[in-house]
């Protein structure tokens, strides 16, 4: 069998379409395949991110009216109302 | 053979490819770090607790140990840390107050601060996806032989741990 010389040329255009495009084609693929995967890890990082921030805060509170209690003297250095203020 | 636009072509579609699967593996790194963060840093609080409210533990150090919550979630101590380690200031420290003070300690307090202090140091490096593992790596492996030295690395941080105020951020 002998191709003719339009399915050459066809070849030869399919080929040269795949060295140009094929790069592009294989970018969108990958990033159709691992798209949703990537967003999900960024969001993910990204709420793990602002829960420890505001646990951070949360605690860093509560540690806070812990040492007011606890430790008047080291409160009263650090300008906050501890001793009987802070039982009141 | 291709032209001299198609590899180039080829070229930037293969950077883009390697680009876009070295951040997802980043970013799956960095959300398993702020997991291990969390894990240290509520260390960190559980043992703040003990300290507060042992009687024995002298006051400079439990204000020394709060000093240390802002840098849970502060990039700054894991930077000095490494500026520290590369102008040699850490391997040079062998002694000053904040450690004579812990030697004084005794064995169950002087255990909590250093938890406390090296529960901060590995909690701060977190928060630096690029420089933290080589702090975790060169700097912290020198600590865990000697825990003591934390009190070196912690009083030399110490000034740069300016106190600010606690804000929530919006979830």
């Amino acid at each position: 069998m002998t191709a003719t010389p339009a399915e050459v040329d066809t070849a030869l255009w399919l080929v040269e379409a795949a060295k140009t495009l094929g790069p592009w084609v294989l970018v969108a693929g990958v990033g159709v395949y691992h798209g949703k995967g990537w967003y999900d890890a960024f969001l993910e990082h990204r709420r793990l991110m602002k829960r420890e921030l505001n646990r951070h805060a949360e605690k860093m509170r509560k540690l806070e009216i812990d040492m007011t209690r606890q430790r008047p003297k080291l409160a009263d250095k650090r300008g906050k109302k501890g001793g009987e203020d802070a039982k009141r | 053979m291709l032209s001299a636009e198609q590899t180039l072509a080829w070229l930037a579609a293969a950077i883009l490819i390697a680009v876009g699967y070295g951040s997802l593996w980043y970013l799956r790194r960095r959300t398993n770090e702020r997991k291990a963060q969390a894990i240290a840093s509520d260390k960190y609080f559980e043992t703040m607790e003990q300290i507060v409210r042992d009687k024995e533990t002298p006051d400079h150090v439990v204000e020394v140990c709060h000093s240390l919550g802002v840098a849970l979630v502060s990039p700054r101590l894991g930077r000095s840390l490494v500026m520290a380690w590369l102008s040699g200031q850490l391997a040079r420290s062998d002694g000053n107050t904040l450690r004579r003070e812990l030697e004084g300690m005794d064995k169950v307090a002087l255990s909590r601060v250093l938890t406390v202090f090296l529960n901060t140091l590995v909690a701060s490096t977190y928060n630096n996806g690029f420089i933290g593992w080589a702090i975790r790596k060169y700097v912290l492996t020198l600590l865990t032989a000697v825990p003591q030295n934390a009190a070196v690395v912690v009083s030399r941080m110490q000034p740069q741990l300016e106190r600010k105020p606690h804000q929530p951020v919006a979830a």
